[in-house]
């Protein structure tokens, strides 16, 4: 059991590292929580809806190809990578340089508008989404592994390698490291802070939008509010891995993620989404850091 | 120097302040492309104030700030950085988590062309040895001399027509200094740059400007050749002690 609690926890941790990586990018460069991130990821979800939606496919008990399936992601992404940039324009640009707790509260009221225009626009009950594979699964070890926790790793992975690549390597990558650094020196060198602000936001909105649709097909259901429990989930990621800190964001959320699928397992099934603020709350007060540290002097 | 007539970088009734505390009284300066000009004053004058203006990081209230003729005081500061103005901050300022190299590809941030960066990057090697021997080193884990050097270096890396350093000598031993302040007087024989340097340690900066600023509460109060600066006897008391 063990081992099949492992496989669960890395799937579904997977997809809390790509959330948490939003909020950790942002909070690298503005120092402040981006409160209205779980809600672009539950855009991703119904993007996915839509778009399944368009291309004839019954959402109910339907079985998407996996060109079907990319063929909804990558539109996706990219629909929440230009909400987060739009989001960030009209509700972060304009108090930029006003204090930390204004961009929070706008954070927190961009929240509840875009969960609000949600159900609105999409009505409040819960949704069905159609599934990646019919249920297929190998078994190793004793455990089962559907295809679709395959295909959520392998797409996180790949997705989480991708970002690392272009952090480390590409010229906005390195300019994002630098505001990160020292925001004051970077503009000094030509750095167009907006242009970098905005890539985060786009980035960031972009892979939460990729964990909204696995998250649908993993689950087969999209509602409104479902951005409040996975944003809380990868935030707590985040902290765990040490906010403002990227690769401590893939590994808190992998962790988180197991974390709640043993603690599931053995302590109960009930308590999974406490056990996560609960390790919130324990890291706060042991490790407000984080696991991996922000390696700064 | 060569035939193209030089540039000029001229400050004039600059007035900022941070709240309701006025920090700049109206200074006025200037600079020109293959000079070094000096600005000396005591802790908290308004040097790095004044720099901060002159590259659009720090709003000011009133004032020009001309680049041949053309005002930029309301550029926003990367743009600033684009015309060919380049700050060297106060505290070093490095960005402690990209390597050396990473952090001079920052300065050459607005260097599109491949083979210029390949030039700077052997032009500030040049200058600077040491960088090329730690480029693969965070730069957080750099000494204070090196992490001089290498922020130095790093606004070399654009090829900048104005220079601005802030206090450059801060808290680095006097034989780095001595080592730094060689280099960087070098750069105003061998190219066209113009440099502004802001120092608390006057008798050094003086020694290696062609004229200078003595700056006091916000306020320009002397302005002259360096020699005759070195030579006064207010300046001496004041800012060289002894
Ligand atoms: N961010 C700030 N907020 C408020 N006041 C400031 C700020 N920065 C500087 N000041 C004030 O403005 C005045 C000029 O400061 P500035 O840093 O320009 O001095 P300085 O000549 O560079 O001094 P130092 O040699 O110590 O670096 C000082 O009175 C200082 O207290
Ligand atoms: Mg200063």
């Amino acid at each position: 059991m063990f081992f099949q609690q492992l496989v669960n926890g890395l799937a579904v941790g997977s997809i809390y590292a790509l959330i948490a990586i939003g909020y950790t990018m942002v909070y690298g460069i503005l120092f402040f929580v981006n409160f209205a991130h779980g809600d672009i990821y539950m855009l991703g979800t119904y993007c996915a809806f839509f778009i399944f939606g368009f291309i004839g496919i019954e959402t109910t008990g339907g079985v998407i190809s996996v060109p079907q399936f990319f063929a909804a992601l990558l539109p996706s992404m990219l629909i929440c990578g230009a909400i987060g940039m739009g989001l960030e324009k009209f509700a972060y640009r304009p108090i930029r340089n006003g204090s930390r707790l204004s961009a929070m509260i706008s954070a927190l009221g961009a929240s509840l508008f875009l969960c609000n225009t949600a159900m609105y626009l999409f009505g409040s009950q819960t949704k069905p989404m159609p599934k990646l594979f019919a249920g297929e699964y190998f078994t190793i070890g004793g455990a089962i592994v559907s295809y679709i926790q395959t295909a959520v790793l392998i797409v996180s992975l790949v997705l989480m390698a991708a970002l690392h690549f272009f952090i480390r390597h590409t010229k906005l990558g390195k300019a994002i490291r630098a505001v990160s650094d020292d925001q004051r020196a970077a503009v000094l060198m030509g750095i167009d802070m907006d242009r970098v602000i905005s890539a985060t936001f786009a980035i960031g909105s972009a892979l939460a939008g990729a964990a909204g649709i696995m998250v649908g097909i993993y689950y087969g259901a999209v509602y409104p509010t479902m951005g409040a429990v996975a944003g809380i989930k990868a935030f707590t990621a985040a902290i765990l891995g040490g906010i403002g800190n990227i690769p401590g964001a893939m590994v808190g959320g992998v962790l988180l993620g197991i974390i709640e699928s043993l603690g599931g397992a053995y302590i109960s099934f009930g308590y999974r989404d406490a056990i996560a603020f609960f390790v919130l709350i324990i890291v706060l007060c042991l490790m407000p850091t984080g696991i991996l540290r922000k390696g700064r002097t | 120097m060569e035939e193209s007539s030089p540039m000029k970088l001229e400050v004039e009734q600059l007035t900022a302040g941070y709240g309701s505390i006025e920090a700049l009284h109206g200074i006025n300066l200037s600079c020109s492309s293959g000079e070094m000009v000096a600005v000396i004053g005591s802790n908290g004058a308004g040097k790095s104030t004044a720099l901060n203006c002159i590259c659009g990081v720090v709003p000011a209230s009133y004032g020009e700030v001309l680049l041949d003729g053309r005002d930029i005081l309301d550029e926003p500061p990367h743009r600033i950085a684009m015309m060919g103005i380049a700050q060297v901050p106060e505290g070093r300022r490095v960005f402690p988590r990209l390597t050396v190299l990473e952090n001079l590809e920052m300065g050459a941030y607005i260097v599109r062309d491949k083979a210029v960066f390949g030039e700077r990057l052997e032009f500030v090697y040049n200058l600077f040895p040491r960088l090329s021997e730690r480029q693969r080193q965070n730069a957080g884990d750099l000494s204070g001399g090196e992490q001089q050097m290498l922020v130095i270096g790093r606004a070399l890396m654009r090829n900048p027509k104005f220079l601005l350093l802030d206090e450059p000598s801060l808290g680095l031993a006097p034989m780095v200094v001595e080592n730094i302040f060689e280099i960087i007087s070098g750069l105003v024989g061998s190219s066209e740059v113009g440099i502004i340097i802001v120092e608390q340690n006057a008798a050094m900066a003086l020694s290696i400007a062609n004229r200078g600023y003595v700056l006091e509460n916000g306020r320009i109060t002397m302005e002259a050749s360096a020699d005759e600066l070195i030579c006064d006897e207010r300046v001496k008391a004041a800012y060289i002690g002894g």
